[in-house]
């Protein structure tokens, strides 16, 4: 169903990240923001990125989309060097960034559009089929200010979702939902990402939703942000929420908040 | 808007003017003024039905020639604001003559049209496209600078070209500004014929007033006042109902 070329051998890397460097220019005084930061993503792996808040994760997110050319480095999709070109990846922002005068089933092709320049259009049959498994049947013909904040951000997904490109890049998506949506559109993301193993790397805060979902965890430092510390996340796919008890569970979110809070103290110590 | 709140909007303006066409009224026939000073409502609307037949082909003619104007002055407006968007250079160095443009009056600029351009149909059409793009420019690229931060680093991320934002994103979202720009310019444009028609012509509501003029027709200068009234309220009503076409995707709360 999912229209995509045939899942590759589970061990090739999609997205590679290498050894970037970014320092920005505020009023002639350097600020670092990005030191030497390396990470990998494979075809079908869940990758997280967890770290305090403006440690600069969303400037590695527009490095990896092209937008921001990095000081040093390199990013490679499938082995080759893509460092600031734009169009590689699909992307879930972290507002939904729905446009208001498309309908729901004019917004969810719109990455998939662009990426196709218009070459050919997706049969309606099939979008309706996607609308569907994201819970948005009935809503073809709404405009977004008529859903939900969790369904637009289940529209925002499935956008990201329908584009070809293999790596999806989530950048915090539900920070902007209460508590109760935000734990329903993780069993709902754990879902579909099940079924369709695309190869992801998400940004957020939460540690739950970073164990819940990913099989590797990237642990960033406060600002400038560095690799800390990588986990692999143990638990056999398909997972259901019932993990969130297990024992191992718990024992790693106290390891990765122990390593956070000390991020925190350290950041108040030194006064940055 | 169902019946009964277009009622509502609708008649507490309505009955403002049945009360002030009353006073008036009763003012000329009070203080017995003279018909060539001010003619009463009564006196204006018998005039409107005598010349009725005279006063279509004006009419026609500077409907013509507005909607003509009209349409060439909004589309130079749209083109201008793309143009001055797509390049900032252009635009830091154009925005502020445009804008100080705005200061020479149409009406001193139009004899120097007729000079150039003869009596035809060209220097009028000058006069109403000049008075007419100066509201779209300015809302179109107010519109499109304003476009969403979000939605904007969405389509860079997603690698969209130029062109794409442009079509899918900028256009669309300025949509509702430019809109209110050539609001302005529908009515500016009645305005913009009707000058053109008083500096030379032989056909039109503002040939028609000069005419008038001369021979003291005061009751038929409010009959071509009214008629350009109504046009110009024609002409926003119109773009109105466009705009509520377009924008429909909005919701109720927040249209106005």
């Amino acid at each position: 169903m999912s229209g995509h070329s045939p899942t590759p051998a589970r061990s090739a890397v999609a997205l590679e990240v290498q050894h970037i460097n970014k320092t920005f220019r505020d009023r002639r005084k350097p600020v670092p923001v990005l030191n030497d930061i390396s990470l990998s993503v494979h075809s079908g792996e869940f990758v997280s990125i967890i770290g305090p808040s403006g440690c600069g994760k969303s400037t590695l997110f527009h490095i990896i989309g092209g937008l921001t050319p990095p000081d040093q480095g390199e990013v490679l999709l499938r082995g080759l060097p893509v460092t600031g070109q734009r169009g590689h990846i699909s992307y879930v922002p972290q507002q939904p960034a729905l446009f208001p005068w498309r309908t729901v089933e004019d917004n969810v092709v719109l990455a998939r559009d662009i990426a196709a320049r218009g070459s050919e259009r997706l049969p309606r049959s099939e979008v309706q089929g996607w609308l569907e498994k994201a819970g948005l049947g009935g809503f073809e013909k709404a405009y977004p200010h008529m859903l939900s904040g969790g369904m637009q951000q289940r529209a925002s997904f499935l956008r990201g979702l329908m584009a070809p490109q293999e790596v999806m890049c989530l950048d915090e998506p539900f920070s902007a939902l209460d508590a109760l949506t935000r734990s329903e559109m993780q069993r709902w993301l754990l879902e579909m990402w099940e079924e369709n193993k695309r190869a992801v790397l998400m940004i957020t805060h939460s540690i739950d939703e970073a164990l819940l979902l990913s099989d590797t965890i990237y642990l960033f430092s406060n600002r400038p942000a560095s690799v800390l510390h990588t986990i692999k996340v143990p638990f056999p796919r398909p997972r259901r929420e019932a993990i969130m008890e297990d024992p191992e569970f718990i024992r790693l979110k106290r390891e990765i908040s122990d390593r956070m809070a000390e991020q925190q103290r350290q950041s108040i110590t030194t006064g940055k | 808007m169902n019946l009964r709140s277009l009622w509502n909007s609708i008649w507490p303006p309505l009955v403002a003017v049945i009360l002030f066409l009353m006073i008036w009224q009763g003012a000329t026939t009070w203080f017995q003024i003279e018909k060539w000073i001010l003619p009463s409502p009564v006196d204006i609307g018998r005039e409107a039905a005598a010349g009725a037949t005279g006063l279509w082909g004006h009419t026609l003619a500077t409907l013509r020639l507005m909607l003509m104007g009209f349409a060439i002055g909004t589309l130079v407006g749209l083109l201008v604001a793309f143009t001055l968007h797509y390049v900032p250079f252009l635009k830091k160095s154009l925005y502020p003559l445009i804008i100080l443009s705005q200061n020479v009056p149409t009406i001193a600029l139009a004899p120097l049209l007729m000079i150039w351009f003869g009596f035809g149909i060209l220097p009028k059409i000058i006069v109403i496209t000049l008075v007419c793009f100066f509201p779209v420019a300015v809302a179109a690229m107010d519109g499109l600078m304003r476009t969403d931060r979000a939605m904007l680093d969405y389509m860079r991320m997603i690698g969209a070209t130029k062109g794409d934002i442009f079509r899918k994103l900028e256009v669309p979202y300025a949509i509702p500004s430019i809109l209110s720009g050539v609001k302005i310019a529908a009515t500016y444009s009645v305005m913009g014929a009707v000058i053109a028609e008083w500096i030379g012509a032989d056909k039109g509501i503002g040939y028609y007033m000069m005419l008038q003029k001369s021979s003291f027709r005061t009751d038929k200068i409010f009959v071509a006042i009214a008629i350009i009234v109504a046009i110009s309220l024609t002409m926003f009503a119109c773009v109105a109902l466009l705009e509520k076409w377009l924008v429909r995707y909005k919701p109720a709360n927040d249209r106005r």
